[in-house]
């Protein structure tokens, strides 16, 4: 089934790399949806429901951990799973967010680490993004 | 050579060839530009250290780090260079500061902001490159740093 994501980042070019590499992963991408900032992320997954949001940390208005929380203390979000795209490197704040159910992808990442660690959280076979990406036409791992 | 040293020539070397696919022709050197850069990003941060990074950059490199972030040429605005830019410099500062103040900080950075490429700035770390698609400067100045334990 086509995934919804929602990717939040304050860079467009960041927010533009992350789709392009969801992409060319091959995960069965559906809707996505790009916001710049916690609130307009916590807004889109309020109403869509997503089945995957990646979030950046350091963002003006909500930052990524403020959102999280948010989601967390909404029984209708609290399941959504979140993979954290970041720069933050501080064991204490990883800890933290890995404890609210977040997987965490370092800044800068390779298309590899990004499309495993969805894996893990999503359950999707790995076969199946491989058969996605064959039918393809620019595989650029 | 100062203990930001290092970390800063490290983190600016990797950052680029891993997020914009833009290779060092030489080696990262400590030391002064040539002066010729027309756009810089500074990236403030707060916390375990406090204190600012700055990246300056001709505009054809920073138009060439943005192309390879997208992966399309004709995509590439003068904002979105500013934006890639500005991402550089976000995630430089982001990978060095663990290192200068230890991986038990924890640091708030502010939102890149455009800055002006010809200031005068004391830096306590300062790194050069020559990169595919230019040189680029990154200067590192810090305020305070706690003390780690």
């Amino acid at each position: 089934m086509p995934l919804t994501v929602i990717v939040v980042d304050d860079s467009a070019v960041m927010r533009a790399m992350i789709l392009r590499t969801l992409r060319l992963s091959g995960l069965p991408l559906g809707e996505t949806v790009c916001c710049s900032n916690g609130q307009e992320g916590l807004d889109a997954i309020r109403a869509r429901r997503p089945d995957l949001a990646l979030v950046d940390i350091n963002m003006p208005v909500m930052d990524g951990e403020q959102m999280i929380d948010h989601l967390r203390a909404d029984a209708k979000t609290a399941s959504v799973p979140v993979v954290v795209v970041s720069t933050e490197s501080s064991d204490a704040r990883v800890e933290r967010l890995r404890a609210k159910g977040a997987r965490f992808v370092h800044k800068p990442f390779t298309p590899e680490q990004l499309r495993d660690t969805i894996l893990a959280l999503t359950g999707i076979p790995n076969e199946q993004t491989a058969t996605a990406a064959r039918a393809g036409d620019d595989l650029d791992f | 050579m100062n203990k930001l040293q290092l970390p800063l020539e490290r983190a600016t070397t990797s950052t680029f060839e891993e997020l914009t696919l833009l290779w060092a022709e030489d080696d990262a050197t400590a030391g002064g530009g040539d002066g010729a850069f027309d756009h810089a990003m500074r990236v403030r941060f707060h916390g375990a250290a406090e204190g600012f990074l700055e990246v300056r950059a001709s505009r054809g490199l920073m138009i060439a780090a943005a192309a390879n972030m997208l992966g399309d040429d004709n995509l590439v605005s003068h904002e979105l260079g500013v934006d890639a830019l500005g991402e550089v410099a976000n995630v430089i500062c982001g990978n060095v500061l663990p290192e200068i103040a230890g991986s038990a900080g924890v640091f708030r950075l502010d939102s890149p902001a455009a800055c002006d490429a010809r200031a005068n700035v004391q830096a306590d770390a300062r790194c050069s490159l020559t990169l595919d698609g230019g040189r680029v400067e990154v200067l590192l100045v810090v305020d305070y740093m706690k003390d780690q334990p």
